[in-house]
């Protein structure tokens, strides 16, 4: 299932022309659903912390 | 061009200080010239997928906000789980200007559903295990379904673009995922994304 970069390429073109008419649906952006004042806020206190959650998804 | 790099080692993990130096070299950027920040994600085993969609959404609200900021995500050897994600997300579903995506060696890309992991347990839990998401907490659940259907709409794009070029992928690794397994490719070293 490799697929060399002229082929990625055309199909990447094509999906974008069939998103620009319609007949596949938009992609919704991480960076539009999410509160950007959040993640900033969460990314910059990012250090290390004595305990961690019982629970994390990977 | 000024450059600088980062390196996310090994695996996605919220207590790595690579994500407040990004952010405080983001926020420190003023547009006023080209800037490049160069993103090593490689031999990268997964890790944390919250932590892995702020960044994500992080160096996307960045380039969309900044004309002369370009981001360049270096792969290697193998993308797994969180990392898979990065990749597929920026090379098959979102199609965002300035994000250039490489690989200068053979990759390998393992994707799967995400799960919920007890710590310091092997006990793991999909989102379409209704039994055992009534051990977690609401707010536990509404993440891991959030997140699941986030993996799944890129998955369903990685698919669908591979469908596009005539390239079908063997019914038994699309069950493979849909029931929770892994689905692996592997692709040659090359550019995956231009992003210029």
């Amino acid at each position: 299932m490799n697929l060399d970069a002229k082929t990625l390429k055309q199909i990447q073109q094509q999906r974008a022309r069939l998103i620009a008419s319609g007949e596949l649906s938009e992609p919704r952006l991480l960076s539009e659903s999410i509160d950007m004042d959040d993640v900033a806020k969460r990314m910059k206190s990012r250090e290390k912390k004595k305990t961690r959650p019982k629970f994390v998804v990977i | 061009m000024t450059q600088i790099k980062f390196e996310i080692k090994d695996k996605f993990d919220s207590n790595d200080s690579v994500f407040k130096n990004m952010v405080n070299t983001i926020n420190n950027y003023n547009n006023a010239n080209k800037l490049r920040l160069i993103i090593n994600i490689t031999y990268n085993e997964g890790g944390e997928v919250a932590i892995m969609f702020d960044f994500v959404a992080t160096i996307e609200n960045a380039v969309l906000n900044n004309s002369n900021l370009y981001i360049e995500l270096r792969f290697g050897d193998f993308a797994m789980s969180a990392a898979a994600f990065v990749f597929c997300y920026f090379v098959f579903y979102a199609n965002i200007p300035r994000v250039r995506v490489i690989s200068n060696t053979r990759l390998s890309v393992i994707y799967h559903k995400p799960r919920m992991k007890k710590r310091n347990t092997t006990i793991y839990i999909f989102a379409n295990d209704p039994i055992k998401m009534n051990g977690l907490s609401k707010p536990q659940q509404t993440d891991l379904i959030n997140y699941t259907h986030r993996f799944d709409e890129v998955w369903n794009a990685v698919v669908t673009l591979y469908q596009v070029g005539g390239v079908e992928f063997d019914p038994y690794l699309l069950s493979s995922y849909n029931s929770n397994g892994d689905f692996a490719f592997t692709l040659s070293n090359q550019v995956f994304k231009g992003g210029h």
